[in-house]
């Protein structure tokens, strides 16, 4: 029936209006476009979270979060899994994958159905639903198929808003037109305005404060129902005051429409929002086996007694009102089929599940429910009686067959009659308090005595204690108190007449009212004739006063409540003409002299039918007799009468009875292939989705292929024109790619791409490259080494890099070889050149050295450090250095420097170090500053000059010594002069004689080296040297032992020699032409040297003796030099001359 | 009797020269000395007082002639230094009044040399 205004439904929380909503979207076939338009206007904040459900092919890696990332300003992620719902941001479904929204994060599921039977969006809608209430939205895009139009009724259900597509807009209608079709949707819109739609909707609501407006709806509650009866013939006026105000309230922030009074207007002319509030009014929660242990004492103390003590030709009816999608009928079937099986007796049970909502019904005939719901099912019933699909299952043949789902209202059609047990749950809690009073009373009648009533756990039977006794108070199980089944003829929702009084009540004035109703009611029962309202096809609407003399009560299923079915004998042929009569004439009529055949006798009646208006008929019966019983005659003749109408009448049932089963059994086969036209579309969608894809996809492709031909080409010129021997490898270290230059080494052809490289000779000598790629292949890191081919005469520097794809991930490695045979022969090159510059440095003992200023730091070499005699770590700063050196020369070193740091040229400077033991050395730098060094930085080097400083000492000690004996030689020659003055008066002679002393001297000084080096001089040598011009005049004999002489007498020796040759030459021998001879001896005593003169003289000559002549005084001063004294013997022809020198004379004395 | 003038050279070729250079501007001649001894007798001889001037070499075969320069120059003897050795910077800081003859000298510069030093000593002897 009507009812089941969201049970669960709760209100909007204060809390939901900060909340972000969450707008799951579901699209398929067209869908990319469709969200493209949609989210392309998102102008952020938007304030709300999308969800993109898309049917994706499952093989096939999605683009479409890349794509509506370019068109849209939100942030669009494809779904990993534990995301927290974020505002302004898009999250896109993975292929493959399912997914569901738990405390406002995301989790992908897994399929569980084949692909074609998936409805992924459905799934989520569902999921979207249960956590975000009220709080979500959803919005259905093109697509083919159905898949949506289940998970938006959730979405209503929970009080959350449903927008659609406008199907005219959308490439493929399958969807929208699906939701539609379910008149729940609250927005039809295209695509671009969805967005705007949305967040409008949300604004409003989050504005609205609530509870001003709520009075203002509540005081249109009944004004609004009105409009609703009259439009959908629903009264809604007994459901509870609270949710319909919330209801309607919905509706409104749909409409945008903000007072009471202007929403009753808009449905006032508005048909189809009558519907669609409607729709809302109805929406429903169910489950199976809901409150189970409820159940559970249902099955133990009702259904278990039932069929142990059920009468055996007789079925067991049971009913149940308001079954919605039909789950608790299937619940309560499954516990009676079990309870039969487990009896091992047959299940002879009748289940009426009646709904006034036909789309539920529809559900519930269906019996196919998502496969979630398995969980609701005791593991038992669940193998037994259901049939399970991927994502669905269906509920077995059998407990289907129990079930007789039909459309027919608790409030407004007459009740079942004779039933075991009614199942009424969660129904009465949307009814108001008047409501539920009118509807306990019917559920008694419909009840047999001893039958059982199942409540809701919230529900109860209220002051009708004595209709109900209680079984289990907790189960909310009752037995139905015996007493007569007293027929509520004042059904709660069908007479027009009460309609003054129930506005009445509207306006809240209450106990009188009810009073009055009261006494309208029993004036009706006990005092007014007895009537019936029917409608125009004679089915009993509402019945008043006992009219139990006219018709046989109660209804049996197959005759319904057909007044002309239930009319006795009598009155059965004149209803019906009666009744057409009145419609088609739209007149009161009245049939006279009726006469009723009871089972006791014959009532004679008037029958009066009066046409209200509205299309139903008031029959009243009045009695015009007395009743008189029963004749038999009579009997037989009047019901010869009625026979064959009745037949006829009985026929035309039972035909349409079984067209509407036959019709049944189409829908049905009718449902099963739209399901799997269904799967096929939806198959087909997902098909199309994922071509719509492709084709975008093929767009970027087509320019990015363009790039990459460019950079291809780019790469292939690299590839072609580098030195670089470059070897690509995949993981398998098979041949991707190589340089030109590679095939030096690896003979690679372009055929040899895909083999493995091991396969492909090598030139190297060994391996080692392969194992390098491989450990790299596998993740190491990059390695470097020497490799050398096998002739030895390259080397190659191998680098093994690892090469990775653009995720990073490592696939395969990069051999890059560059040959350096050349670089290694210079470096050796450089190593000796280098070597020998060391060698020579250190030969040469210069010191290298580096000076920073800025810093202060130096660094010197061995030899450096040994040149300023420091240790290594005073040599790492130059104040120490400096310390080093002598006071005096500090300044100029210090000048030295500071002008080659100015850039003034070279550094240069020589400068006296301090030895620490004792003495200094000269020392002499060169350096530079390093061109382009920042800060400068001085390079030099340190060269001990102490030996050519002692060198320069010397040569000038000697220059001078030279000096001294030079200027002693002129005035040794000038002495001469004086003394030949003297002597002389012939200028010719004079010149003669001088000039030949001079001749000696420098004969005797040509012995003497001008180095001075030997101190001493030979005699022998003096003496040969003095003789030696005149070697052929005599007889020479020259002897004597080695003597060296000290230099300073080297002059007096060779005068006075010379004097003796020269006298020798005019008086003796060395003038006798070799007739004579000459010994010239000499020997070493300890007194000194003796050296002897022996000449033969051929004649006494006339020697002048005694007057000193020049020569003589020149021997004479010589020997004076000397300090030796000198004799002369003249003994015949021998003459000898004898010197004595002091041992002073000798060199080594 | 004439004046004496001292002259002390190692180099007797030189000495003789020197003394005949002497002899010929009218004095006599004490030495030729060749060592320093020999000069030092030679002052001890005479006495300081005896001497009109001294012409000295400055390097002996026993050393230099200072020891018996200082002697002369203590006592007021007008010195001449006649000496191949350029140290004319010593020999004027330690004896300023001194006169210095670089070797060899032209006998007139000697003779004149000689001359005003004796002359210079006969005045302040007399």
């Amino acid at each position: 029936m009507h009812d089941r205004v969201g049970a669960a439904a709760p209100s909007p929380s204060p809390q939901a209006a900060v909340t972000t909503p969450i707008v799951g979207i579901g699209a398929s076939a067209g869908g990319l476009e469709a969200l493209r338009e949609m989210l392309a206007p998102a102008r952020v904040p938007t304030g709300l979270a999308f969800v993109v459900v898309q049917h994706l092919d499952p093989n096939h890696e999605s683009m479409l979060a890349q794509l509506l990332d370019r068109n849209t300003t939100l942030e669009v992620l494809q779904c990993a899994g534990g995301e927290r719902i974020e505002a302004d941001t898009v999250y896109i479904i993975p292929p493959g994958r399912g997914l569901a929204i738990r405390e406002g994060v995301l989790e992908l599921t897994d399929f569980q159905q084949p692909r074609g039977l998936r409805r992924p969006i459905d799934d989520f809608f569902l999921s979207l639903a249960g956590d975000q209430q009220s709080n979500a939205a959803c919005v259905i895009l093109s697509g083919t198929g159905a898949d949506g139009t289940t998970g938006l009724r959730a979405i209503k259900e929970n009080g959350g808003v449903c927008v659609v597509q406008q199907p005219e807009s959308a490439r493929y209608d399958g969807m929208p037109l699906s939701a539609v079709g379910t008149g729940l949707i609250d927005f039809i819109k295209p695509a671009g305005e969805i967005l705007d739609c949305l967040r409008a909707f949300f604004q409003r609501r989050a504005q609205d404060g609530g509870e001003a407006e709520a009075d203002v709806v509540a005081d249109h509650v009944d004004d609004l129902c009105r409009v609703l009866r009259t439009a959908i013939g629903h009264d809604f006026s007994g459901y509870k005051r609270s949710t319909l105000v919330r209801r309607v309230e919905r509706r409104m922030h749909v409409l945008g429409i903000e007072t009471g009074r202007a929403y009753l207007a808009r449905i006032r002319s508005d048909g189809d929002e009558c519907e669609a509030l409607f729709r809302d009014l109805l929406i429903n929660v169910t489950r199976f086996f809901r409150d189970s242990d409820a159940f559970e004492t249902l099955r133990t103390r009702v259904i278990e007694p039932l069929l142990r003590d059920r009468t055996p030709d007789e079925d067991l009816r049971i009913w149940i009102p308001g079954c919605s999608s039909g789950e608790e009928a299937y619940s309560i079937a499954m516990l009676f089929a079990e309870a039969a099986r487990t009896s091992g007796q047959p299940v002879a049970v009748q289940i009426f599940a009646t709904d006034i909502d036909e789309q539920m019904l529809q559900i519930a005939r269906e019996g196919v429910y998502p496969a979630a719901a398995l969980a609701d099912l005791p593991a038992a019933m669940r193998e037994r009686y259901t049939v399970p699909h991927a994502e669905r299952f269906t509920i077995a043949g059998p407990i289907r067959d129990l079930i007789r789902f039909s459309n027919h209202s608790l409030v407004k059609d007459p009740p079942f009659s004779r039933i075991d047990l009614v199942s009424c749950r969660n129904l009465l809690i949307y009814f108001d308090d008047r409501l539920q009073q009118s509807v306990l009373p019917l559920l008694h009648y419909a009840l047999k005595p001893g039958g059982y009533l199942f409540l809701g756990p919230s529900e109860s039977v209220g002051r009708f204690e004595h209709l109900f006794l209680p079984i289990d108070q907790h189960a909310r199980l009752f037995e139905r108190a015996p007493g007569a089944p007293n027929y509520p003829i004042d059904l709660p929702g069908s007479t027009r007449q009460r309609l003054p009084r129930r506005e009445r009540d509207g306006r809240g004035d209450g106990p009188s009212l009810q009073s009055e109703g009261l006494a309208i009611r029993r004036m009706v029962e006990r005092y007014a004739p007895p009537s019936l309202i029917v409608d125009q096809d004679g089915g009993i609407i509402s019945a008043y006063g006992k009219l139990s003399r006219y018709f046989e009560f109660p209804v049996t299923r197959t005759g319904g409540s057909s007044a002309v079915n239930l009319a006795r004998p009598g009155l059965r042929n004149i209803i019906g003409p009666l009744l057409r009569q009145t419609r088609d004439e739209r007149r009161r009529v009245i049939a006279r002299d009726v006469e009723v055949e009871t089972d006791y006798g014959t009532q004679p009646i008037e029958v009066i039918c009066d046409p209200l208006g509205d299309g139903t008929l008031l029959f009243v019966f009045r009695d015009i007799g007395p009743f008189s019983p029963a004749d038999e005659g009579e009997l037989r003749d009047l019901e010869s009468g009625g026979d064959h109408l009745e037949a006829l009448e009985d026929e035309l049932r039972l035909t349409r009875h079984r067209l509407r089963s036959a019709i049944e059994e189409l829908e049905t086969a009718n449902e099963e292939l739209k399901s799997s036209n269904e799967e096929m579309m939806s198959m087909n969608e997902e098909l199309q989705s994922t071509n719509e894809e492709l084709s975008t996809v093929n767009d970027e492709l087509k320019s990015k292929v363009d790039q990459l031909t460019v950079a291809n080409s780019d790469l292939r010129n690299f590839y072609e024109s580098t030195d670089l021997a470059v070897v690509v490898l995949d993981a398998e270290l098979r041949v991707r790619s190589y340089t030109d230059a590679a095939t030096a080494i690896f003979p690679l052809k372009p055929a040899d791409r895909g083999r493995p490289l091991t396969d492909v000779a090598s030139r190297l000598r060994d391996s080692e490259h392969m194992e390098d790629a491989r450990a790299v292949a596998a993740g190491g890191p990059g390695t470097q080494r020497r490799v050398t081919t096998q002739d030895g005469a390259h080397v190659y520097s191998l680098r093994v890099l690892p090469y990775r794809t653009q995720t990073g991930k490592v696939d395969g490695a990069t051999l890059v070889l560059t040959e350096i045979t050349e670089a290694l022969a210079l470096e050796r090159q450089l190593a000796s050149e280098r070597e020998r510059l060391d060698l020579a440095i250190k030969a040469a003992g210069i010191g290298v050295w580096e000076y920073c200023p800025h810093s202060g730091e130096t660094m010197l070499d061995g030899t450096g450090r040994d040149l300023f005699d420091v240790e290594a770590a005073a040599a790492a700063r130059i104040d120490p250095l400096m310390d080093r050196i002598v006071a005096e020369d500090r300044s100029t070193v210090e000048e030295a420097l500071r002008r080659a740091i100015e850039g003034d040229g070279d550094y240069e400077a020589t400068f006296r170090v301090r030895l620490d033991q004792g003495g200094t050395r000269w020392v002499k730098g060169f350096g530079r500053v390093v061109a382009g060094s920042v800060p400068p930085r001085l390079v030099g080097v340190s060269i001990d000059v102490t030996p050519e400083y002692a060198l320069a000492e010397t040569r000038d000690l000697m220059l001078r010594e030279m000096n001294h004996r030079v200027k002693n030689l002129f005035a040794v020659i000038s002495g001469i002069i004086t003394i030949a003055a003297r002597s002389h008066t012939d200028v010719r002679r004079f010149a003669d004689d001088v000039r030949n002393r001079i001749a000696a001297l420098g004969r005797a000084h040509s012995l003497a080296s001008p180095a001075g080096q030997p101190q001493a001089i030979g005699l022998a040598e003096i003496v040969e040297a003095t003789i030696d011009p005149y070697r052929d005049h005599a007889r020479i004999q020259i002897a004597g032992p080695n003597v060296a002489l000290d230099r300073s007498c080297l002059s007096p020796l060779a005068l006075m020699l010379h004097e003796w040759a020269t006298n020798s030459v005019k008086y003796g021998a060395l003038g006798s032409e070799g007739a004579c001879k000459l010994s010239v001896s000499w020997h070493v005593t300890d007194q000194g040297l003796e050296i002897a003169w022996d000449e033969e003289r051929t004649a006494v000559s006339a020697e002048p003796s005694a007057k000193q002549g020049f020569g003589s005084v020149l021997v004479d001063t010589s020997v004076r030099q000397m300090r030796g004294s000198v004799s002369r013997q003249v003994d015949d022809r021998l003459f000898r001359l004898a010197v004595t020198l002091p041992r002073s004379v000798l060199a080594d004395g | 009797m004439a004046e004496t003038v001292l002259l002390v050279e190692d180099e007797l070729f030189i000495a003789l020269d020197l003394q005949a250079t002497i002899e010929e501007a009218g004095y006599c001649v004490e030495g030729p000395c060749m060592t320093l001894e020999e000069a030092q007798d030679a002052i001890d001889r005479h006495g300081a007082r005896g001497l009109v001037a001294a012409l000295l070499d400055v390097r002996l075969a026993d050393g230099t002639v200072f020891p018996a320069a200082d002697r002369l120059y203590a006592h007021g003897v007008p010195l001449i230094f006649h000496s191949g050795h350029a140290d004319e910077m010593e020999l004027r800081n330690r004896y300023p009044q001194a006169k210095i003859c670089p070797k060899p000298s032209a006998p007139a510069v000697l003779s004149a040399a000689i001359r005003r030093c004796a002359g210079g000593s006969a005045a302040r002897g007399v």
